[in-house]
């Protein structure tokens, strides 16, 4: 293989050892897709926990009120960041979990945006509850809610891989951009029962171009 | 896969790209070559060997080195750009 050509050489995959003091691996991801990677801010929020660095917009809705958070307020495409949800409920009140019969709305987060390639968020266990009124026992949340879960960015084929535009077309550019979410819900207490509820927000996420290669060991 | 294939494939793609031929399928093949025996290292519960390597800035950096009091956390990019 011609040495110019260390393009192709191989692609690293990217991954990450948390390791005890005593050396032990205490936990290990790596992910065999090279399009897509976590961000420094995603490692660090999935093993340690949210450091608030990272971009959040506060919602408010009657009976409850949730603050939605990005880990990081910039990345570069094709990484991966984490999202948080805190939502918290008014004593009485619950919001549904699922699975659920088709005309109930369970408690759900989504990102909507050209730049978001994927995303998931992992609610935890809801707690079943006897609905007496409708003789029905139902998943619910109830207090406070924490969930977290990851936004996957698009991938876009970087400056220096011109020739790759054949395959994946001229890429994105990097920038400012805002990301439009929906909180979905359905609010209900012993009394009352609400119609399913959306909350729309959007959260600001600088992409950012790629910084260039590091030179090659030994050079002045 | 044997080294052969995997280098055809690596070269076919090297020149598809020279005359800017290449194609999904080409880029498909390319990736799946370079997948090909992936290995990812110590598994969850294995002890890691006392190693050491050059940081960022060619410094030689054992892990006891790195070691905070709750361990270290040791993270492998692809690259810092894309």
């Amino acid at each position: 293989m011609p040495p110019e050509h260390k393009f192709l050489y191989g692609i690293p995959f990217p991954g990450d050892f948390l390791v005890g003091p005593d050396r032990v691996v205490r936990d290990k991801r790596f992910l065999p897709d090279y399009q897509h990677r976590p961000s420094a801010s995603q490692v660090i929020f999935r093993n340690f926990g949210d450091d608030g660095r990272g971009n959040s917009v506060q919602v408010d809705a009657g009976p409850l009120d949730a603050v939605i958070s990005l880990s990081t307020d910039r990345c570069f495409f094709g990484q991966e960041i984490a999202v948080s949800l805190a939502l918290r409920l008014k004593p009485g009140w619950h919001v549904y979990g699922a699975p659920l019969p088709d005309n109930y709305q369970p408690l759900e987060l989504t990102f909507q945006s050209p730049i978001v390639a994927a995303q998931s968020l992992e609610l935890p266990p809801a707690r079943p509850l006897l609905l007496p009124a409708m003789g029905q026992t139902l998943p619910v949340y109830e207090g406070e809610v924490r969930a977290t879960g990851t936004v996957g960015v698009k991938w876009s084929p970087p400056p220096e891989a011109k020739s790759l535009s054949s395959v994946f077309g001229p890429g994105m550019e990097p920038g400012f951009y805002r990301i439009k979410g929906t909180l979905r819900f359905q609010a209900c207490s012993d009394e009352v029962c609400e119609m399913p509820g959306t909350i729309e927000f959007e959260l600001p996420l600088n992409i950012e171009a790629g910084v260039p290669a590091a030179p090659p060991e030994g050079a002045a | 896969m044997d080294a052969k294939t995997k280098a055809d494939i690596l070269l076919n793609t090297m020149e598809k790209m020279a005359s800017g031929k290449l194609k999904p399928e080409d880029w498909r093949a390319f990736v799946q070559a370079q997948n090909d025996g992936m290995r990812s290292g110590l598994e969850i519960g294995a002890k890691a060997p006392d190693f050491t390597l050059p940081d960022h800035n060619g410094v030689s950096r054992p892990l006891a080195e790195l070691m905070g009091p709750n361990g270290a956390l040791l993270v492998f990019t692809r690259s810092a750009g894309w």
